[in-house]
């Protein structure tokens, strides 16, 4: 018996004290969603991610590859910029893929699955405030519900645009892409359809009216968070792509107030110029890079605005930079250069194709003093151009910050705009012009006296094989070409205006090979939605993968 | 058992059943998780680390059951085992992936059931068994098939099976199910073809490739590849591998010879198309980049019987990632070898005195001169490891 007994308190005492499991949190730079959601001011910490995460952080690839055009929302304005005619990505450089309508735009490639993670992880982070706000969020959690509906708004307008075959004014029931809502379950997700352009915008407006009713009384402490004046911004932009001219002019002007515009001096100052928020009352919403961000800190900083777009240091065996040192430029298109008459402000932004006829060794004293004109370091100018094997066309517009010339990781903590009030301004021309000219007119007028005083309207009038535009339109698109060159909406607008692209004529800079004109806007424009959507998505019915035209188009005379 | 005693010497009969788990995903794959990134001076922002946490996540557990026999025959001359096993792996750790529009691309799931099942054979005896003369041989065979028995409903809903590359996942499919591009020879002016189904087309005209076709015509191919089907290529798993060895002695001469072989199987050879295709950039970016000595014999006007697509530079349709490449894994190795020779015993104090010479690594045959499909378990095989070193030692062993 007391053997049974001794046999049965063993056994039962291996059984019943059992697992208490003990929970380990992650002690790591990770934390868990229970660590973050019971962090002090952790409400605040989910929306500051909205605007703070946006930039300067490798969104798709992760520290460990550190894509040099992974960088957050500013590179995709490359990516964007490149597929039309006023940017050219030389040397095969890392946009190369969306100017020459490369193989990696097809479902199955990393390049085209790029855009969709980057904007449906902004969408997540959104979804995630808004989870933490509830339906009616109280008075401390109501300026971040607004954040959260404004920068949920500006992902669906830049993804519906950038995956609509057409743009609203054009066909209403074009597919844009899947919506979650923020109380979306997985199973659901399985089977979610693109939604036509009629209801996206619709959806996209929902969300900015909640955002402007939320936002109503918020003051931002600085520019990186969208405010009520960055509301009436993107409803702005949001009419204006469905051209409902009476809105899109009203709230323009809406945005426009508490702001002024650039003057010339400050658009082209070698100093301040476009890298800094603040130096002029004109940008509305910035994003950017700082010192600590690991585009900046990894990579020696090559993963980054800087390195494709701000030169003026040293170039040469140990320089740094795709444009600076390594020869991967984005420059402008010698036609638009060209275009811009020399009283105009801008066209020092962009250097010279004169210099291209110049001897880059015999001639380099020459060059050196030419380039004064555009930098107060013309030697480093000059090491760039050599690296390129031209000077005409290097943009000069995107300044390193406070000046240095030095240090590329410290030049490259810029800031830059995602929305400025000279955009503003050019909606209200359009819109308003579209409904009386003579206002239109003169409201553009207006602004291009600003950079050019000599200004005539009418002179800018080029349809790009789309001959039903109205003059006006084909006017202040042209302001925003050179207004707006490397800021993201180049692509936007041409297919906004339905118009082709022309990169073959006489004196062309477009890299051989990828020298085409088209009547309407490219097919690589219109981005395939990648595989890791649509094979677990059954709603996806999928773009066509754009097939690279075989050659040069025949020239076109201007 | 009387019966048998010239001839059976031993036998014995196996039986064995158990249970393992394996818990080996990441950590804390079963909550969702942020990393810090700097948004101020005072203030770190949480980021989403793009893996749902899947709290329903447990352990996998495979049923092993093992049948063996082994038995030593006609006075031990000839020995042998024979094994028959069954794993069942159920709750299979998964990465179970979801459309990215949510925000991620997956997370760790339990995702079904696997079975494997396969027999092992080993054999060993001497032919020839004097005082002088002896004649060892031995030789091992092993052959697995496997198959996934159930997946998750969700995962299969929307085409019947899944495709995680480079393999296609169905329920009654092998587990290494290879899918890709398939090559339908060279047209008249010498560009790649590829096959695609019609049925696969979608509304909209986009073909998709996250299932397989069926039909494979002539009149159905095209020379871009984004418009082709991906199909399937069969297990790439091989049929059986094992090794074989045999000594012979002859009076004081010893020679061993050991040897490893798979027959079948195949591996994808990307080593060999990333040096098969001319540079696919147009503005002469990428070139300098070595070639393999076999493009010369691509097509041209001279040569139009040949299989590999015209040399031409900026295509980019030419050498995709298609079955031109899946090739047979099999192979032969020749692992090592001893050769001695023993000195007959003449010195008292010398028990033993033998000089040896010894090899490793040999020789390797495989489907192609520089293809080593040993080397990676998911079959792609990249130069980036290097076959083991041919090694050749020579030795006294003095044994007092």
């Amino acid at each position: 018996m007391k053997k049974l007994i001794l046999y049965i308190t063993g056994i039962s005492a291996l059984i019943l004290p059992t697992s208490c499991i003990q929970e380990f949190e992650p002690q790591g730079g990770s934390v868990s969603s229970d660590q973050a959601a019971n962090a002090p001011g952790s409400y605040d910490n989910f929306v500051s991610s909205l605007t703070s995460a946006i930039s300067g952080k490798f969104t798709f690839s992760g520290s460990n590859y550190q894509q040099p055009n992974d960088f957050g929302y500013t590179g995709f304005y490359l990516i964007r910029d490149v597929m039309g005619q006023d940017m050219v990505a030389v040397n095969n450089n890392w946009f190369s893929t969306w100017y020459q309508c490369g193989v990696g735009l097809a479902p199955i490639y990393l390049n085209c699955q790029q855009p969709w993670t980057y904007y449906y992880s902004e969408i997540y982070a959104c979804n995630t405030v808004l989870k933490l706000a509830g339906e009616n969020p109280d008075e401390n959690k109501i300026t971040g519900a607004g954040i959260a509906h404004c920068m949920r708004a500006m992902c669906y307008l830049e993804l519906a645009q950038m995956y609509a075959p057409k743009p609203y004014a054009a066909d209403k029931s074009a597919l844009t892409v899947p919506i979650i809502p923020e109380n979306l379950n997985l199973s659901e997700a399985t089977e979610n359809p693109r939604v036509s352009n009629e209801e996206m915008y619709k959806y996209i407006l929902d969300n900015l009216d909640m955002a402007e009713e939320q936002l109503k009384d918020y003051v931002r402490p600085d520019k990186t968070t969208p405010d009520v004046s960055v509301v009436y911004g993107y409803k702005a932009r949001t009419y204006l792509l469905m051209e409902d001219w009476v809105n899109a002019e009203k709230y323009a002007k809406l945005a426009q107030e508490g702001y002024s515009i650039m003057t010339a001096e400050q658009y082209t100052d070698r100093v301040n110029g476009f890298n800094n928020a603040n130096y002029t009352n004109s940008w509305m919403l910035t994003c950017g890079f700082k010192s600590d961000d690991p585009c900046i800190t990894y990579n020696d900083g090559d993963s980054s605005w800087g390195t494709w777009m701000i030169c003026e240091f040293p170039s040469g065996s140990d320089g740094l930079g795709y444009l600076n040192s390594y020869g991967g430029a984005n420059l402008i298109d010698r036609h638009l250069y060209e275009t811009i008459p020399a009283t105009d402000a801008r066209k020092k932004c962009y250097i010279d194709f004169a210099l291209d006829e110049l001897d880059p060794v015999e001639d380099k004293e020459e060059i050196i003093e030419a380039l004064k004109a555009y930098s107060d370091v013309p030697e480093n100018v000059y090491g760039t151009g050599l690296c390129q094997d031209q000077f005409g066309g290097i943009p000069m517009k995107f300044r390193s910050a406070n000046g240095n010339h030095t240090t590329n990781q410290v030049g490259y903590c810029v800031d830059l705009p995602m929305m400025r009030v000279e955009e503003m301004i050019l909606i209200e021309a359009e819109a308003a012009g579209m409904q009386n000219e003579s206002k239109g007119i003169q409201i553009l007028t207006d602004f291009a006296k600003t950079r050019d005083p000599e200004y005539v309207y009418g002179s800018h009038n080029e349809a790009y094989n789309n001959f039903s535009t109205p003059a006006l339109r084909n006017e202040i698109w042209w302001q925003r070409r050179v207004e707006f060159w490397g800021e993201g909406l180049a692509t936007f607008d041409i297919k906004r205006l339905q118009k082709g692209i022309i990169r073959s004529y006489p004196g062309t800079n477009h890299v051989a090979g990828y020298r085409w004109n088209t009547d309407q806007p490219a097919d690589w424009m219109t981005l395939c939605i990648i595989q890791t959507e649509s094979n677990y998505n059954g709603g996806i019915i999928n773009n066509p993968t754009p097939i690279a035209p075989t050659g040069d188009s025949p020239e076109h005379t201007w | 058992m009387d019966n048998t005693k010239n001839w059976l010497d031993y036998l014995k009969l196996k039986f064995s059943i158990g249970q393992q788990g394996n818990d080996n995903t990441s950590n804390y794959a079963y909550t969702d998780m942020y990393t810090l990134q700097i948004a101020s001076p005072t203030q770190m922002s949480p980021v989403f680390n793009k893996g749902f946490g899947n709290p329903d996540l447990t352990w996998e557990t495979t049923t092993n059951l093992n049948v063996g026999l082994e038995f030593g025959l006609f006075n031990n001359r000839l020995n042998g085992s024979i094994d028959f096993y069954n794993k069942n792996t159920s709750n299979l750790l998964f990465w179970l992936s979801v459309p990215e529009s949510t925000g991620a691309r997956g997370y760790y799931g339990n995702m079904g059931t696997i079975r494997n099942t396969g027999v092992e054979l080993t054999l060993s005896g001497s032919p020839i068994k004097t005082k002088d003369y002896e004649w060892y041989l031995s030789a091992n065979l092993s052959h697995n098939k496997s198959k996934i028995v159930s997946l998750p409903y969700e995962k299969t809903k929307v085409n019947g099976g899944f495709y995680e590359s480079p393999y296609w996942y169905t329920e009654g499919g092998d587990m290494m199910n290879y899918m890709t591009l398939a090559f339908a020879g060279l047209n008249d002016k010498g560009e790649s073809l590829y096959y695609y189904d019609p049925a696969l087309i979608e509304e909209g005209g986009q073909m998709t490739t996250s299932r397989p076709g069926t039909l494979k015509s002539k009149e159905y191919v095209t020379t871009n590849a984004g418009e082709a089907s991906r199909y399937l290529a069969g297990s790439v798993l091989p049929t059986v591998y094992g090794g074989f060895s045999t000594t012979v002695r002859v009076k004081w001469f010893d020679i061993t010879a050991t040897f490893d072989y798979q027959i079948g199987g195949k591996v994808y050879d990307s080593r060999y198309s990333s040096l098969m295709g001319p540079t696919t950039s147009l503005d002469g970016t990428g070139a300098g980049s070595n070639f393999h000595k076999d493009y010369i014999k691509s097509w041209s006007p001279d040569n139009t019987s040949s299989n590999i697509p015209r040399w031409q530079v900026g295509d980019t349709n030419g050498n995709q990632a298609c079955d031109r490449y899946l090739t047979n894994a099999g192979y032969l190795n020749f692992q090592s070898f001893t050769i001695g020779f023993t000195f007959p015993k003449f010195w008292k104090e010398i028990e033993k005195l033998r000089i040896y010479c010894a090899g490793e690594n040999l020789c390797f045959w495989s489907a192609r001169k520089g293809l080593d499909p040993r080397y990676s378990f998911s079959g792609n095989t990249s130069v980036g490891t290097y076959s083991p070193m041919r090694t050749v030692s020579g030795g006294v062993e003095v044994t007092f």
